[in-house]
């Protein structure tokens, strides 16, 4: 403002300039924001992963991380995560497709019920999993005259991805809730008025009304997951050791930070790699929609 | 009174039933729907010829859209029953009814394209592929909406919008399309425009439609036969002629014609008239020909339109103009009677033979013109 | 984190079930919010801040031996709960927030490693020869105060009134049938000398540890082990929902099923005891006040006062006789129980463990 009556020989480029050294200030807490919690821990990572004992430059933390057991790891870690985006999927959607069609009372009753388990201490959930799961669990007691039983539901890949699927929940019921609340019911009547069943309307107009919160979804539990490591330890083996439980070890134990910043890029690489792939497919399906349409 | 200019013509345009009219398309028998202590329909009946365009017509809450949606089947009647084609479908699923259904709020796809939306009906119906084509273009053409088939619905305008919504509703030939004030969202002049399109469409396929709107004159300009709905009543279904000239309720009277209402009490019968005593102007008033005893209070209800300014003795009664507007082709006046704290009269007269502010005159009707309602109603 | 996972399982001692998990994870929570540096000079009277890892173990320690030793001494004591990463950077730094540790021996060895640590003058802790304190708990940079033991947990119920004697027995599954659960890296060190007791290596010949035949041993017994635990309750829950009918356990875990009336029980006989002391951070604030405090707690009679508290085991043989007899028994570190276990041996293990957890990974994925 000083500037401004004190010149006003030339108030428009002072105006200007004044607009643009505000706009820097207006968004210098971001960028520092960003530099100082994602820029320079991400490149202090990269180096680290990227030096040897002696401070040269090296790969090899990245040629430990991707042989032997940590190879196994990093694969197993993919695939619970896959499993796990994919069951919290089905089940999120139904989930959140009940919860949509419910009075807003009831909605947010059911989904505390979902988010509660979020809040409950590692330790009481692990209770009430063996409880739930157990060899002599409630789920084997009451399918105790099946054959085969008692079913392992705990302590393998199986136990794990229930426990990750259930912590995944929250998030997917509460995204895909979102994204359902938005689909105009009026479309599904429109498509009933034109004849179509309810099936065909589920196929071809809800379906494709809530892919993008599918894929977002579907995307976040797999991104989640990638970094979990407390369920996995909760309710899997050794052979459920996800890459995270490595990165922690490392760091705490062995005070080995190189090789855990080697696996951590990964994870990261691994994290955009599935952005990517989403977009990927999502621009794939837009195109092709747009060739089938012409 | 801003759409008065309007009906007359349009009466005539649409006097004519359509050609194509084949028989029963739609009938609606005592069907009722209520919400806790709301009566949202109460007891509608109608029959609909095919090739018929209706009218719901009727202020918000009269119970238009609940009708409409009846017979749509998104929402079940408490009693009643609805016949399409001869077939029941009261208690039959929406899909399963096989009529079109224009909405408010366009409802396209937003994820497919126009063709994809016109053609969803046809690939329900197991249409071959090439039919499809053809007849999502000829269907799009007929809306003026060649070249648009391969946009999504949000590049289009809202009037595009709705002349999709349309396509879709009527390319697969269902026997009733009905539409719930499809124009609402548009704008006037849009209106207008669609309007006469909507009209000129249906003639010429002979469709069948029932059409919801608040609007007088939308329902004058478009529809065979209104249905004048009212607190969930229908309160008179007929050609917009009839409920124009021979209204059944001071409701219709009022609601479509903007009619005059003068108290009085029957006097006596001729052969073809009624005498009425005006209450408080005390003249003596020739109608119809109506089957009420002497001495029945009544209401008289005349449209503005069908009042004369006359020689100051030669009317029913007597009045000082206050007010004379010029309105193209007609002048509006407001008549104050004599005696009282008598009514402000509302006339429409021909231009140029209207009368001027401060001039004295007489008022006189014909008596066909003149519709009693009994009973002690409120001006 | 290896300590917070150390110091969650002595709190968590003696309180079990469900409760206690609760407990342990707001006190978890609430690790890591340290409290800001104290130096003496501030407030007029002079303050000592030790590192503990807080909970229901910082609570005992609180009213056994911190409230007690500022009404003797006038010295206030501010207590800090820090993982070892940031006080070890702390103290690299030159400031650190606290003057004195508790923590286990391992960390000390490995803080002391760091040169982290002051080396003590023994003269000034007078209580070591007061309560006895054993040699071995006694080094350059660090004091034992206590101990936990690693044992084995059985369910009565399930042998038909046999019970476990020895680490052997825990490997025979054909006389003593059902499900086993042992300790995973993530708990604690790899349970190797268990696995050679049971093949016959006498307790006082383990070390240094015949690695290869420890996982050969290990191996028989993999596909009996249903789980793996982590964190100090899991063993008793695992036994109380019938889920297996024996389990390693951190000694103490399991006093409160018994109470409760689960048929449970420890066999002490093989039992693995690690030790936990005190050492002075490198370039403390108030050294004086950190030995004083020291010397404090070392004392028989604080020992036994805080063993009252928490069922942590003294390391001073003198405390053991000013507890009564049930509170004596109760202890895994009651002198008629010490011929019954083995010290572990923390220089094998510092130089070891990486290279047997990551060989142990190995195993257990197999
Ligand atoms: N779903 C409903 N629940 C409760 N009342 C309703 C519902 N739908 C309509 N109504 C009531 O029924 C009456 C008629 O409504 P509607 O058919 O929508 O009128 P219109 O379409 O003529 O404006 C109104 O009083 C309205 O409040
Ligand atoms: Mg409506």
């Amino acid at each position: 403002m000083a500037a401004l009556t004190a010149a006003p020989a030339r108030p428009r480029k002072l105006l200007a300039s004044r607009k643009t050294r505000v706009g820097i200030l207006y968004a210098l807490p971001v960028v520092v924001y960003l530099l100082v919690l994602f820029v320079y821990p991400i490149i202090s990572t990269l180096f680290l992963s990227l030096k040897n004992a002696d401070g040269s430059l090296t790969l090899h933390w990245y040629v430990d991380a991707l042989t032997g057991v940590n190879l196994s790891v990093l694969i197993t870690t993919l695939r619970i995560s896959a499993e796990t985006a994919l069951l919290s999927l089905v089940f999120g959607f139904i989930l959140a497709n009940a919860i949509s069609r419910l009075r807003p009372l009831w909605a947010g009753l059911a989904m505390l019920i979902v988010v509660v388990p979020h809040f409950i201490s590692a330790l009481v959930r692990t209770y009430g999993w063996i409880i739930l799961l157990g060899d002599k669990g409630l789920v084997n007691e009451t399918l105790a005259w099946a054959p085969g039983a008692p079913y392992h539901l705990l302590y393998n890949e199986l136990g794990v991805v229930i426990g990750t699927t259930s912590m995944m929940l929250p998030y997917t019921v509460l995204l895909l809730y979102g994204v359902m609340r938005g689909v105009d019911r009026g479309l599904l009547a429109a498509a009933a008025s034109m004849g179509a069943g309810r099936v065909t309307i589920f196929r071809r107009v809800y379906l494709p009304l809530v892919a993008p919160g599918l894929a977002s979804a579907g995307l976040l539990s797999f991104i989640l997951s990638l970094g979990y490591y407390i369920t996995p330890a909760l309710m899997g083996g050794p052979n459920q050791t996800m890459i995270a439980t490595l990165i922690n070890q490392q760091v705490t134990k062995e005070n080995q930070w190189n090789g855990a910043a080697a696996q951590g890029v990964l994870l990261l690489l691994l994290t955009l790699a599935g952005l990517l792939l989403v977009k990927l497919i999502s621009s794939l399906g837009a195109s092709a929609k747009k060739r089938s349409a012409s | 009174m801003a759409e008065f200019g309007v009906i007359t013509p349009s009466v005539a345009v649409v006097g004519g039933k359509p050609a194509t009219a084949t028989g029963k398309a739609l009938s609606v028998v005592a069907l009722r729907k209520t919400y806790g202590d709301i009566v949202a329909v109460d007891e509608a009946s109608m029959e609909i010829a095919a090739g018929e365009f209706v009218t719901f017509l009727g202020s918000s809450g009269s119970g238009k859209t609940t009708t409409l949606m009846m017979i749509a089947g998104f929402c079940e009647p408490d009693s009643g029953t609805i016949t399409v084609g001869g077939r029941d479908v009261t208690r039959l699923a929406p899909q399963k009814r096989n009529l079109g259904f224009v909405f408010q709020q366009y409802l396209l796809f937003p994820h497919m394209t126009v063709h994809d939306n016109v053609a969803f009906p046809l690939t329900l119906r197991g249409v071959p592929k090439d039919e499809i084509r053809r007849r999502v273009g000829e269907t799009l053409e007929i809306a003026g909406l060649s070249g648009f088939g391969g946009r999504k619905p949000r590049e289009l305008s809202g009037g595009q919008q709705q002349r999709v919504a349309l396509c879709r509703a009527l390319v697969y030939r269902p026997p009733v399309i009905l539409m719930d004030e499809p124009l609402g969202a548009l704008d006037k002049k849009l209106r207008d425009q669609l309007q006469v399109e909507i009209k000129t469409i249906q003639q010429e396929l002979g469709l069948t439609v029932i059409y919801v709107t608040h609007d007088q004159e939308e329902a004058l300009v478009m529809s065979d036969r209104i249905a004048v709905m009212r607190n969930g009543l229908v309160e008179q279904f007929d050609t917009p002629r009839e409920l124009f000239e021979r209204p059944k309720t001071p409701f219709v009277a009022d609601f479509l014609g903007a009619a005059n209402f003068l108290p009085g009490r029957i006097e006596q019968h001729t052969d073809e008239h009624t005498l009425v005593r005006l209450d408080r102007s005390g003249g003596l008033l020739k109608a119809r020909r109506h089957d009420l005893a002497s001495g029945t209070p009544v209401k008289v209800a005349v449209q503005p339109g069908r009042l004369r300014a006359c020689a100051i003795d030669d009317g029913f009664c007597s009045g000082t103009v206050e007010t004379a507007t010029y309105v193209g082709t007609l002048v509006r006046a407001g008549v104050r009677i004599d005696g009282g704290d008598a009514p402000l009269l509302r006339l429409e007269v021909p231009a140029g033979r209207g009368p001027v502010a401060g001039e004295r005159v007489g008022i006189t009707a014909d008596p066909d013109d003149v519709n009693l309602f009994a009973g002690e109603q409120e001006g | 984190m290896k300590d917070a996972r150390i110091d969650r399982r002595l709190f968590l001692r003696g309180i079990g079930g469900v409760a206690a998990g609760v407990a342990a994870a707001t006190a978890l929570g609430a690790c890591g919010t340290g409290t800001s540096r104290v130096s003496s000079s501030g407030g007029g009277g002079k303050t000592v801040v030790v590192r503990d890892s807080g909970g229901s173990y910082g609570a005992a320690l609180q009213k056994a031996i911190y409230t007690p030793f500022t009404q003797e001494t006038g010295i206030s004591v501010k207590v800090l709960n820090l993982d070892n990463a940031p006080l070890l950077a702390q103290i690299k730094q030159g400031r650190p927030q606290c003057d004195l540790i508790n923590d286990s021996m391992m960390s000390h060895a490995k803080y002391a490693g760091q040169d982290a640590l002051e080396k003590l003058d023994r003269d000034r802790i007078t209580s070591l020869k007061s309560a006895k304190i054993p040699d071995n708990q006694i080094t350059d940079h660090a004091i034992g105060h206590s101990f936990y033991g690693q044992c084995i947990a059985y369910r009565t119920d399930a042998f038909g009134g046999r019970k476990p004697e020895s680490w052997a027995d825990f490997w025979d599954t054909k006389a003593f049938q059902g499900g086993r659960a042992m300790c995973s890296p993530d708990g604690d060190l790899p349970e190797l000398e268990f696995a050679l007791l049971a093949d016959g290596v006498p307790m006082d010949k383990l070390y240094p540890l015949d690695v290869d035949r420890a996982f050969k041993v290990l191996t028989r017994l993999r596909s009996e082990i249903k789980k793996f635990w982590d964190s100090g309750p899991l063993p008793g829950v695992l036994l109380s929902r019938q889920e297996v009918t024996m389990s390693t356990v951190w000694d103490g875990r399991i006093a409160d099923l018994q109470k409760q009336g689960v048929p449970v029980a420890r066999q002490l006989n093989g039992i693995r005891r690690q030790f936990s002391g005190y050492a002075i951070a490198k370039d403390a604030a108030n050294v004086d006040a950190a030995y004083q405090l020291m010397d404090f707690s070392l004392r028989a009679e604080v020992q036994a006062n805080l063993a009252k508290a928490f069922p942590s085991n003294p390391s001073s043989p003198v405390a053991y006789e000013k507890l009564t007899e049930d509170e004596r028994n109760a202890l895994a570190g009651a002198p008629q129980y010490y011929d019954k276990g083995f010290d572990t041996d923390i220089d094998w293990w510092l130089k070891n463990e990486a290279a047997v957890t990551q060989r142990w990974l190995e195993w257990a994925r197999g």
